[in-house]
């Protein structure tokens, strides 16, 4: 139950997932491993506040990443009792089986919008080969200052790839390197390097 | 382009990269190497007579530390109150057996101080590497930001992320990939890992090493926490699964 406290809590009506959400929702049991990094978030505990030391609340990166949509949809399940759950990370999903897979529409698909104590919020996502490849929201409160702040972790950018490494030209690199042992084997040591040769 | 110096010193344990794309005289690098030999010496704990060992073995009493001395150890009290003991200089054995251990502040904090000696002589555009935290002035060359690479948690040459940043410009990755690093979370004594790295974007590398650091121990929640209380600052985690999360302001700092 929502606590005094706790704006994630305070969203009170959250949209009704429509067709495409449904879809979305549906391979999330191909990736039980990932549900289980976070388990009281499923159970619909309150997001607490960080700096208060939350570390039994520890959230599954994976689920977290899509947070804008699995916050709204986690709401839905709550409020209507259905057996909806959190989508899976799309950048997953082909660890699932075939047999087991529903694949989503290809398509821009918006989630109902809604109206939370801030204002108006909507998610919607792009889904292209049965994957979300891009996901926004197309309209979220943005008049007052704590609660833009608020509604921008609410409602994260969603990062649906995995990390892309690339070998680019780069100046200098920023990574945990602080021992000689580990600068030795590092780009930014090939960097500098190449600039004592020049 | 020719111009300009790059040195790599080996200080403090790790390599520092100066690189000054201006013509300055080189009594500027000297300047700068000698500080930081100078904050190795009062701040290393691996060294028995430094002022931060006698003090934190309680050889020397606080108001026998130099003011240098105190205002880190206030800096350290300050962010520590702030993050809610996330970042706590206090709470794992330093090397010299003590349990007083400002490294994850004084290696910022130093390099900050470093930009202003560059500064101060004449220097504009400059890159300062320290360990993989960042502090940079300028441009890498006229009219072009300063690419900087996020390190590959798993991959040690590729770049997870390039970023252009320029004028001013702070960035601190905390991760443990590097064999044996392990990140204490101060309320728990256990390492943390949550998170393979953390990657932090501002403009004064004293605090963003720090809020890296501390970011790292809260895990995705110090994300959030950083979001609401330094909406200044931009963020780029990586987990182990692969997937990132970022700040919504951390894309305009990408290189295109």
């Amino acid at each position: 139950m929502p606590t005094p406290n706790d704006p994630y809590d305070d969203i009170v009506t959250p949209p009704v997932p429509d067709e495409p959400l449904s879809e979305l929702a549906a391979p999330s049991a191909a990736r039980p491993s990932e549900l289980e990094l976070n388990p009281s978030r499923h159970n619909g505990s309150k997001r607490r506040h960080a700096a208060k030391g939350s570390r039994s609340a520890a959230l599954g990166l994976a689920v977290v990443s899509t947070l804008g949509m699995a916050a709204y949809l986690h709401q839905a399940s709550q409020s209507s009792g259905s057996a909806a759950t959190i989508p899976s990370a799309p950048a997953t999903t082909s660890t699932k089986k075939p047999s087991e897979t529903k694949s989503m529409a290809d398509g821009v698909w918006n989630g109902d919008a809604s109206t939370n104590r801030w204002g108006l919020v909507q998610v919607a996502i792009t889904v292209s080969g049965g994957k979300i490849t891009a996901a926004s929201a197309p309209l979220y409160p943005s008049d007052d200052n704590r609660s833009l702040s608020i509604n921008r972790i609410a409602i994260p950018k969603l990062v649906q790839s995995t990390l892309t490494a690339q070998n680019a030209n780069v100046n200098s690199v920023s990574g945990a390197t602080s021992t000689s042992e580990s600068y030795q084997t590092s780009l930014q040591s090939a960097i500098d390097q190449s600039h004592a040769s020049s | 382009m020719a111009t300009g110096i790059h040195h790599v010193e080996v200080v403090m344990g790790m390599a520092v990269s100066l690189d000054v794309r201006d013509d300055i005289e080189s009594s500027a690098i000297d300047t700068v190497v000698a500080w930081l030999h100078h904050v190795d010496a009062t701040f290393s704990t691996y060294k028995m007579e430094s002022p931060i060992s006698q003090f934190g073995l309680g050889l020397i009493s606080a108001d026998q530390l130099s003011e240098e001395v105190r205002d880190v150890l206030t800096l350290c009290e300050s962010v520590r109150e702030e993050t809610s003991g996330a970042f706590d200089i206090a709470c794992v054995p330093a090397p010299n057996g003590s349990t007083l251990d400002p490294s994850g502040l004084v290696k910022g904090w130093s390099i900050e101080r470093a930009a202003e000696l560059f500064e101060a002589h004449g220097a504009t555009n400059f890159c300062i590497n320290a360990g993989g935290d960042i502090a940079l002035r300028g441009n890498a060359e006229p009219d072009q930001p300063w690419r900087i690479g996020i390190r590959h948690p798993s991959e040690p040459l590729a770049s997870a992320a390039v970023l252009s940043l320029g004028d001013r410009a702070a960035i601190a990755t905390s991760a443990t990939y590097e064999r044996g690093a392990h990140i204490i979370d101060p309320k728990t004594g256990e390492p943390t890992t949550e998170l393979a790295s953390v990657t932090i974007v501002g403009e004064d590398l004293t605090y963003v090493d720090a809020y890296a650091t501390a970011v790292f121990v809260m895990g995705l929640n110090g994300a959030e926490w950083l979001l609401e209380t330094h909406s200044e600052l931009d963020a780029f985690v990586i987990g182990h699964d692969g997937l990132t999360w970022e700040t919504p302001g951390f894309n305009r700092w990408r290189s295109s």
